[in-house]
């Protein structure tokens, strides 16, 4: 290492000052700002009835102002239903059961991690062995079973992505725990007989944050995607829910007529998902700032 | 030529060149590294010019950032971005070799001058096989096919003491010990017979054994050579080397034979070196530290750069001391020690 | 390996003498292998049971089994009928019993929907399935490798920031996405490529792309990151001493370190593009494995939802074992590990 390029002392997961440091999170932070503000100020200014359609201005395109005077920023769908306000209105869905699912993902992820990198033995075979073998498995293919037996709507939904999808992230803090755990702070601490869990959530768990809050963030968006995708199978949310694969769904048979019923929701979902990238990606930037700064 | 003639002369330079003769000329060398948010730039080189002639061992020694390797990787024209060489020339034998265009560069570096880098746990490729890095290296300098190729590496890490040499071509480095690896990269280092070679730190990775039988390797096989050596070690350098310049803050601060170094260090800085080099003699002080730290690139340095960590420093040590020769000796000192003062 | 005991060569001075420590025993590439298979192996039975598990227990905690085997249509009678059939008039414990051991035996029934053998439904349709998702693997790693090695090379270049960020944003972007804007592009508005179905050369292309397109973004930063850490390492300033130019650097000494760091995400993508497969073929009408899924997951017909489950669950462990042995041959480090 070459003191030539000294780091600059590291920025800590805060807002010090303006901005967190990095160029990503700002920017991902911004936009889903935007996203979260949309999210909560429907419940403000979206009356249930503006989800409605209205047969006589079907599948129009956007700036279209219909016979009554409402005005259609981004045109209609094939029921004269305004695609902006069913945008709006499916970001409960989308980013509602996503999110539930990713909480789930994070916390059974940590657990199963955490316990693989614990116990040694039968239990640490049998937990590799489970996670290698279930994330080989395609999750759409799982998701679409489960679903398919366990029924549509929020919470089936989001419950059963979230119990699918975390082995990927137990099997990272795995091997992360796993590191933690042979650092001398811990071996003090098993030495003076520390009780496993205080040893785990005091001392390993800190430890592990900036990982969960890089893989938390990026499985934001793939959970996104898949409740998407899921939906545009026909096997997510509800038929009549404004979901973000609904709509995309919706789109197909109209793709030669009304080409913005696809690139409305499709918009929304790039924006939601890039976001969240951007967030990951900033998290992960930092915690190796970080981790250098350490290092020097 | 045969083969078997060829490796003999493993490290003696291509050319029939007469001892004493100038190999090397290095001028005013100035290395620079852009600051981060600051208008002026880091010289972790800065003015060094040096000699080296046909057969000898010098030696840079200095602690690390002393610029001692920012010296050796300008000399193959390698120093890693965004560093540059803003002044000065580089002459090998006669020919400038700093401003080449980087195809012609190529063909000097491993092939004029030979290098041998600190690490060998990393400075191998782990994927790729001991032979092939060598033969590759043969074959881009030698205008030989494969299969000479082969031979001549086998030769090579023969003749660096590596035991059954035809197997170990097809090793992997992670299957090589650390002293059979830093064997290799000197047979890399020599293996297309370069003029000039460098050791940087070439020992200091190593186990205390591997490091001896390491230098033992040096003067057996390369007491000859034209070689620089680097090192922060004054007892490796004392061991090698004909000559000596000690570097600190990118500057040659002393230069002299071993013996005038050793025996009488001149340069405070020098003399604290040598006081920090732990001797089995019980006549001797106890090891000194010298206190402080060198300058680091975030530092502006105005006049002598050591007089904050020197014990003889006064007024005038704000200015900056030239590097001229005082009572024989290259020094850059205001306030130079002699043999009865330290 | 052999030893270093054996002929020390009289010309060595101070060789290190006997086995220095590196040069330790190690394990031959075959015996490697079938550690290898014998691990994937017994994931894929683990995996399995699992599913089966899953599936079946699914199946009672949440209702009648008869009733969603009758489908939507079922009264009582067919109730009976179908019960007495499928052996759920017996106690549980003696019903997943018979259930697995049908598993071991590879009998799933027949399709509740045409009577058919559910597994022989499932054959006829892997090989479009499977074929589009090697077409993909193949295509996919054939762009990503060299546009990442590219892109990590010199990442500092101002085209290459330009380009790491187009592929920024298409990660951002989802496979049924792509696959809907192409056919936006490419069959309605320039009716250069047909958008449904399987009719010849040209209808592969389309979907190829769209599934390609679900991971070429992320193994195209992966391996541009490891390419940008390997172009770091001591061993290229080694080789660049030695006069090495740029492209040896990049592709002889820098790639291969890079490819092996991402044998996982690699070996990953057999699976991440069998579940885009099943998008794709939604969205191209493709005649294949996924559209099946899909259906039998829509009416509900267990038997071939599960022969197809199962066939994706080995056809998945059967390509990540191909890539696992494919690197075992690549990697020296793994190859011939220390003992």
């Amino acid at each position: 290492m070459t003191t030539a390029t000294a780091p600059a002392p590291a920025p800590a997961f805060r807002f010090k000052k303006l901005g967190t440091g990095s160029v990503q999170l700002d920017l991902g932070l911004i936009l889903f700002a935007i996203v979260v503000i949309a999210l909560l100020g429907q419940w403000a200014f979206l009356a249930p009835s503006d989800l409605d359609g209205n047969l006589t201005s079907r599948l129009k395109p956007p700036f279209f102002t219909g016979r009554d005077g409402t005005f259609h920023i981004v045109g209609t769908d094939q029921l004269g239903r305004d695609l902006f306000f069913r945008v709006l209105g499916g970001l409960p869905w989308s980013l509602g059961i996503s999110g539930v699912a990713v909480i789930c993902v994070a916390v059974i992820g940590t657990f199963i991690g955490l316990i693989g990198a614990w116990y040694t033995g039968i239990v640490r075979t049998i937990v590799l062995l489970g996670v290698a073998a279930m994330i080989a498995m395609p999750f759409l293919v799982l998701a679409l079973v489960v679903v398919a037996v366990v029924g549509r709507g929020f919470w089936p939904l989001s419950l059963t992505m979230g119990f699918i999808a975390w082995t990927a992230v137990s099997r990272v803090i795995y091997a992360e725990a796993r590191g933690l755990l042979t650092r001398e702070y811990v071996l003090a601490a098993r030495l003076f007989g520390v009780n496993k869990w205080s040893i785990l959530i005091f001392h390993i768990l800190p430890g592990l944050r900036p990982t969960i809050l890089v893989m938390a963030a990026f499985f934001f968006a793939v959970l996104l995607i898949i409740e998407s995708a899921l939906s545009f199978l026909g096997l997510g949310a509800p038929l009549n829910a404004p979901s973000w694969g609904n709509m995309l769904s919706d789109s197909r048979q109209y793709l030669v007529n009304a080409p913005w019923m696809m690139f409305v929701p499709a918009t929304a979902i790039v924006t939601a998902v890039i976001s969240l990238n951007l967030i990951g990606d900033g998290f992960a930037e930092l915690s190796r700032k970080r981790a250098r700064a350490v290092e020097v | 030529m045969s083969v078997a003639t060829e490796h003999e002369h493993l490290g003696t330079g291509k050319s029939d060149a007469k001892a004493g003769e100038t190999i090397l000329d290095v001028n005013d060398l100035v290395v620079e590294f852009p600051r981060p948010g600051q208008p002026t730039n880091f010289r972790a080189v800065n003015g060094v010019s040096f000699e080296l002639r046909q057969g000898e061992t010098l030696g840079l020694v200095g602690e690390s950032g002393s610029g001692k390797s920012m010296t050796a990787l300008s000399l193959l024209g390698i120093v890693p971005a965004p560093g540059k060489i803003i002044e000065g020339s580089i002459n090998l034998r006669g020919r400038r070799i700093d401003n080449l265009p980087v195809n012609e560069l190529r063909k000097v570096r491993g092939n004029d001058i030979g290098m041998v880098f600190q690490d060998p746990m990393t400075g191998l490729n782990p994927v790729r096989s001991v032979g092939s890095q060598l033969i590759e290296s043969v074959m881009r300098h030698q205008n030989v096919g494969k299969k000479e190729a082969v031979e001549i590496a086998y030769h090579a890490l023969d003749d660096v003491g590596i035991p059954s040499p035809r197997e170990r071509l097809e090793a992997f480095p992670h299957e090589l010990s650390g002293g059979l690896r830093q064997r290799v990269m000197i047979a890399l280092a020599l293996i297309n017979h370069p003029e000039v070679i460098i050791a940087d730190e070439a020992t200091t990775a190593l186990d205390a054994t591997i490091q001896a039988q390491i230098l033992d390797l040096f003067r057996s096989r390369l007491s000859k050579a034209t070689m620089i050596l680097i090192t922060h070690d004054m007892g490796v350098a004392a061991e090698i080397c004909d000559r000596i310049q000690v570097m600190y803050a990118g500057r040659i601060v002393e230069s002299g034979t071993i013996e005038e170094v050793l025996t009488s260090p001149r340069h405070p800085y020098t003399v604290g070196l040598l006081s920090a080099v732990p001797k089995f003699d019980i006549r001797r002080p106890k090891l000194v530290p010298i206190p402080g730290q060198p300058p680091t690139a975030e530092d502006i340095v105005r006049g002598c750069p050591f007089a904050p960590r020197c014990r003889f420093a006064e007024a005038d040590c704000d200015n900056r001391p030239p590097l001229e020769i005082q009572n024989g000796r290259l020094l850059a000192c205001w306030h130079p020690r002699h043999a009865s003062e330290q | 390996m052999t030893d270093t005991t054996d002929q020390q060569p009289a010309a060595a001075p101070a060789a290190p003498k006997g086995g220095t420590r590196g040069d330790a025993e190690t394990i031959p590439v075959t015996q490697q292998t079938m550690q290898t298979l014998t691990k994937r192996v017994l994931e894929l039975i683990f995996l399995l049971f699992f599913i089966s598990t899953l599936l079946f227990f699914l199946l009672r905690l949440t209702g009648d089994p008869a009733a969603v085997l009758a489908g939507e249509t079922g009264d009582q009678e067919q109730l009976e009928l179908i019960r007495k059939q499928y052996g759920l008039d017996k106690p549980l414990v003696v019903q997943y019993g018979v259930f697995l051991y049908k598993m071991v035996q590879g009998d799933f029934g027949n399709s509740l929907a045409n009577a058919q053998d559910a597994l022989g439904l499932v054959m006829e349709r892997l090989p479009t399935s499977f074929t589009l998702v090697i077409i993909a693997f193949t295509a996919n790693l054939i762009i990503s490798i060299p546009l990442g090695a590219w892109l990590g090379s010199r990442p500092d270049r101002t085209g290459r920031k330009l380009a790491a960020t187009a592929v920024f944003i298409a990660q951002g972007i989802p496979g049924y996405i792509t696959g809907l804007i192409l056919i936006q592009i490419f069959a309605v508005e320039l009716r250069w490529l047909p958008s449904i179905g399987n009719q010849g050369p040209l209808s592969w292309i389309m979907p190829a792309i769209t599934l390609a397109a679900f991971q070429a973004p992320q193994v195209v930063r992966v391996i541009s990151a490891n390419v940008a850490e390997a172009m770091r390492e001591d061993y290229i300033r080694t080789a660049r001493a030695n006069g090495a130019g740029f492209n040896t650097l990049l592709w002889r000494h820098a790639l291969k370190n890079a490819m092996l760091g991402a044998t996982a995400l690699i070996g990953a993508q057999v699976s991440f593009l069998v579940g885009g497969s099943i998008i794709t073929e939604v969205i191209f009408a493709w005649p294949g494995l996924g559209r099946l899924l899909v259906t039998s997951v829509q009416t509900l017909d267990f038997p071939v939802v599960q022969a197809a489950v199962f066939m994706i669950a080995i056809f998945v462990y059967f390509a990540i074992t191909m890539t696992d042995i494919v690197f075992l041959f690549i990697d020296p480090r793994l190859r011939r590990q220390r003992a």
